[in-house]
């Protein structure tokens, strides 16, 4: 066997890192946007930032089902309920203490996460059939008309702590970072570490990878699935206290379909969608490319829905294509060093 | 005279009431289907009570739905049911005037009466409208309003739904033929409309690119209930002075009336426009009128109303003015819009 080290090739390292040339992306689109629209990265930073927040909270929890090779498109029905929840019950003047909502927001996205996880492992039903149901079953229950009548929750129900606290800034010489990027900032951390480091994180690669041989070893697969569904469906209610939090107001449609821009920033970011191949660095890169996206298509002009979807569209699969073309080489190039 | 008009009106009183119990009401048994635009949108939750209120007293069942993406294909499938349901008459706010037609036409073929309400179904495709107020005068009174609210001078821009929405369009249409016509907004400078689909972060957003292209923006217009509370927020947020004036909901923007962002916005009755289009509804079905311009009616205790020629040439039922919220009119308001 040669176990000799040799410096790696340049490709070799963009396999083993496919999120740089996704950042090679994010660069270019920058500088594209800011060639037409000068002083978009100065002016917007601080929006790019707020507004990707909330899909960068979800994408981590995506990440995580993602890698066992599960999918969960109940996030945003489960964002809207558990937003509304904590919303009404503000309302009623039930809740008041803003730490209180925020977990229970939480503690909502873990239930859905577990009914969710329980389905689709023990039930031995596919996930994104069983997430679908979920996301209807949530989102008809949003506890709207039949607890206080009115339809949606409006900025006067929110006691005034919880209004302001996501809605600061704080200060760093000439940065100014958003409190609710700072906090989406921190699911990225703990995700990052506890994926990386800690033996359950790593057992969601190895089931996702190879359940059978994390079988073998003692891994219990159907506990991880449903681990990464809860820690998904955690992320989610906690989204929801952050829409909350953010733009005071949640109503029954909120963030539908939302939850397809969480999937494409992980698969953006390089998440494989068959599972067990995934980082928290490319999924940041994937959510920080779709919030870009978003603010910098109406800077650019285009006032039509058609166009603008269509310019999302290209940027999506431009950057996906890339990612294949990537994966491929990855694969020949495997091949080619086995049969030498 | 009077006493005895008044016996005699006394008397016709207890004549109706105690005959009411026996004898039959105008819609016994008919049966209405109610298309709004977009299912969860709290405006046409409200007005579920108005057709409600006109069923409890004309006697008819009728049924609601919308589309969840309020789209135009969605109605149509939901039109389709209906007709297949056996409806006697469609109430329709429509998402796209031209796009509906078609199924409509296809309804009054089969002597379905069809009235839209709130956004017009195209006049060859209904038998009657029902409207707030002309387009016209939704346009000018939201124009006025913010430019009251701005001393007559400066940058304004409208954030609307979409741009094939048939209100929508015609409001902007509106406000825009308005500032060029009117000497007093020879100062305004309008930078144009953009778009937020109706829904509340693409709302948000949108404004946040408005203030970015346009930082001395001095006025924003936002005919549109669910875009109007992001656009207050989104100002709020960035701390500008910018003043928000629109079509909104009553409990959306007391945060922000209070907060000074909006001095005033409008919203008409939505509970009223579905109780007189229910009966127009009724009354047509009844071959009580044709739908005619010039045609009158009674709807119940708004009166009589006379339909009248509409904005989009077609016959149409103009209500009245507009709801006025301010600081001292939003609380009345808030339980119910």
């Amino acid at each position: 066997m040669q176990t000799k080290k040799s410096s790696k090739p340049l490709y070799a390292l963009l396999i083993e890192h496919r999120e740089i040339p996704l950042l090679a992306v994010l660069i270019l689109l920058l500088v594209g946007v800011s060639i037409r629209v000068p002083g978009y990265i100065p002016n917007n930073y601080v929006n790019i930032l707020k507004n990707g927040s909330i899909n960068m909270v979800m994408a981590c929890g995506m990440l995580c089902v993602l890698l066992v090779g599960s999918i969960d498109i109940s996030i945003t029905a489960v964002l809207a309920f558990s937003g509304a929840l904590i919303g009404k019950l503000m309302g009623l003047g039930v809740l008041q203490s803003t730490l209180l909502a925020f977990l229970l927001a939480i503690v909502v996205g873990i239930v859905v996460g577990l009914v969710n996880g329980l389905l689709m492992s023990y039930g031995r039903v596919i996930s994104i059939i069983v997430t679908l149901s979920t996301s209807y079953i949530v989102r008809a229950l949003i506890p709207m008309s039949w607890m206080l009548g009115m339809n949606k929750v409006a900025p006067t129900d929110l006691a005034p702590g919880f209004k302001t606290v996501l809605n600061q800034n704080l200060t760093l010489g000439p940065l100014t970072l958003p409190y609710l990027a700072l906090l989406a900032a921190a699911v990225v951390i703990v995700t990052g570490i506890f994926l990386k480091y800690t033996k359950t994180g790593r057992n969601l690669y190895a089931v996702g990878s190879n359940a059978e041989a994390a079988q073998m070893r003692g891994v219990h697969i159907n506990r991880v699935k449903i681990l990464a569904h809860v820690i998904c469906g955690a992320t989610a209610g906690l989204a929801g206290a952050m829409w909350l939090a953010f733009y005071n107001a949640i109503e029954k449609g909120s963030a539908e379909g939302n939850e397809m821009f969480t999937i494409a920033a992980c698969v953006l970011g390089g998440v494989s969608v068959t599972g067990g191949y995934g980082k928290i660095t490319g999924v940041v890169i994937g959510a920080v490319m779709i919030a870009v996206i978003d603010q910098a298509i109406p800077l650019l002009g285009f006032r039509n829905k058609m166009i603008t979807e269509f310019i999302k569209g290209i940027l999506l699969l431009f950057a996906i294509l890339l990612n294949v073309i990537l994966q491929r080489i990855a694969d020949k190039q495997a091949l080619a060093r086995r049969n030498i | 005279m009077k006493k005895v008009l008044a016996l005699v009106l006394a008397a016709l009183l207890v004549l109706t009431v105690g005959s009411a119990l026996a004898e039959a009401k105008a819609g016994d048994g008919l049966y209405i289907g109610v298309v709004y635009k977009q299912s969860g949108n709290p405006y046409f939750q409200a007005s579920i009570n108005g057709f409600q209120q006109a069923a409890d007293e004309l006697g008819f069942t009728f049924d609601h739905d919308g589309p969840d993406d309020g789209s135009n294909d969605g109605q149509i499938r939901i039109i389709e049911n209906f007709i297949n349901q056996g409806v006697d008459a469609l109430i329709i706010s429509a998402n796209d005037p031209a796009g509906l037609v078609n199924v409509c036409k296809e309804a009054m073929d089969q002597g379905i009466v069809v009235v839209s309400y709130d956004a017009p179904v195209a006049p060859e495709g209904r038998t009657a409208d029902v409207e707030p107020a002309s387009f016209q005068q939704v346009g000018d009174i939201l124009l006025e309003s913010i430019a009251k609210s701005i001393g007559y001078e400066g940058q304004i821009a409208i954030l609307s739904a979409s741009a094939t929405m048939g209100n929508q369009q015609y409001w902007c249409a509106a406000i825009e033929k308005s500032l060029q016509e009117n000497e007093a907004y020879a100062n305004l400078e309008y930078v144009g409309t953009v778009f937020g689909d109706d829904v509340y972060d693409k709302s948000f957003t949108e404004c946040e690119a408005l203030i970015n292209q346009y930082p001395d923006l001095k006025g924003i217009i936002v005919p549109t209930t669910n875009g109007a509370p992001a656009v207050a927020k989104c100002i709020q947020d960035h701390g500008m002075s910018t003043k928000v004036t629109g079509l909104t909901l009553a409990s959306d923007m007391k945060e922000y009336l209070d907060a000074g962002i909006c001095d005033e916005t409008f919203l008409w009755n939505p509970i009223d426009l579905a109780y007189v289009a229910s009966y127009a509804a009724v009354a047509l079905i009844n071959g009580d009128i044709t739908g005619e311009v010039g045609d009158t009616f009674t709807a119940g205790d708004k009166g009589e109303i006379t339909v009248a020629q509409g904005d989009d040439g077609g016959n149409t039922i103009f209500l009245g003015a507009l709801n006025t919220f301010n600081t001292e009119t939003v609380g009345e308001w808030v339980d119910i819009l």
